[in-house]
């Protein structure tokens, strides 16, 4: 009797050892494909980080060469000062701005005359009605 | 990421292209040609300008000094060939059909037909140009600068 008592304690702790060896390698797989996969995601991350910092240098110098090349056009490729005497100049400027000057008086003198024409049409249609 | 490289390089374009329709660009283009008589006073000019004494003509009725010395850029263009007249009345038109342009009159006097445009920051006209054609010529005055409306409307009243 005590014999078996002695072999069926033996058994059901072999059965307890076995559950929780099953029960601890599960428990290790598990965890190891979790890290497995937050390792992986941290990859992607930092190679997509890695790639948007190229792209924004890349266009960052872009347009510093850009920027570069149109600035030295402006400065460069400006044209050349038709006088080298400030008075001539002044007096270039004067003339074009007196042309302007006439070209848009006349304009206002039309414009006034027409005012008048529609003032003296309205007269007369007032007096009329 | 592709937007914004899309989007960097269409600002860059966009700023390329607004440099090339710039005055100087179509003042260097046209000037030297046969038939084109042009003038170019620059904003180095129009510094020195300011440092002129002031003469008070008795004769003249007008005075422009103080307007003038408003002014940082001005490009002059009589163009006496027809065919070069009508490219630059072209070229006017489309650069002038955007809505940066403020058209601020316009007169047919028989076969001359004249055009005032001005760009204005509020109360500061930036750039003003006046464009005249007639059949076979075609001249234009644009005049870059910080002109006050005052100053503008005293060329009316003279």
């Amino acid at each position: 009797m005590g014999n078996n008592t002695s072999a069926e304690h033996k058994t059901g702790l072999a059965e307890e050892l076995s559950g929780l060896i099953d029960r601890l390698d599960a428990t290790e797989r598990f965890a190891a494909e979790l890290d497995r996969s937050g390792k992986g995601h941290g990859n992607d991350a930092t190679r997509r980080r890695r790639i948007a910092v190229r792209l924004i240098s890349a266009a960052a110098c872009l347009a510093v060469i850009v920027g570069t090349g149109i600035a030295l056009h402006s400065s460069y490729g400006a044209p050349k000062d038709t006088y080298t005497d400030p008075a001539m100049a002044y007096a270039e400027a004067e003339k074009a701005l007196m042309t302007i000057s006439e070209k848009m008086s006349g304009c206002a003198d039309r414009t006034a005359e027409a005012q008048n024409t529609v003032r003296r049409q309205l007269e007369t249609i007032r007096e009329i009605f | 990421m592709k937007k914004l490289m899309i989007s960097a390089l269409l600002l860059i374009s966009a700023a390329i292209s607004v440099q090339a329709q710039d005055w100087s660009d179509i003042y260097s283009r046209y000037s030297g040609k046969e038939g084109v008589s042009s003038v170019y006073i620059s904003p180095a000019m129009f510094k020195l300008m300011q440092k002129l004494p002031e003469v008070q003509v008795e004769a003249e009725e007008v005075d422009l000094t103080g307007i003038i010395r408003t002014f940082n850029g001005m490009y002059i263009l009589d163009i006496e060939d027809a065919e070069t007249a009508g490219k630059l009345s072209g070229e006017i038109r489309e650069k002038f059909d955007g809505k940066k342009y403020e058209l601020l009159m316009e007169a047919k006097d028989g076969p001359e037909e004249m055009k005032i445009f001005i760009v204005s920051k509020g109360d500061i006209v930036t750039d003003l140009i006046m464009f005249t054609t007639e059949k076979t010529s075609a001249s234009l005055i644009a005049i870059t600068g910080e002109i006050p409306y005052s100053e503008l409307q005293k060329l009316i009243a003279e």
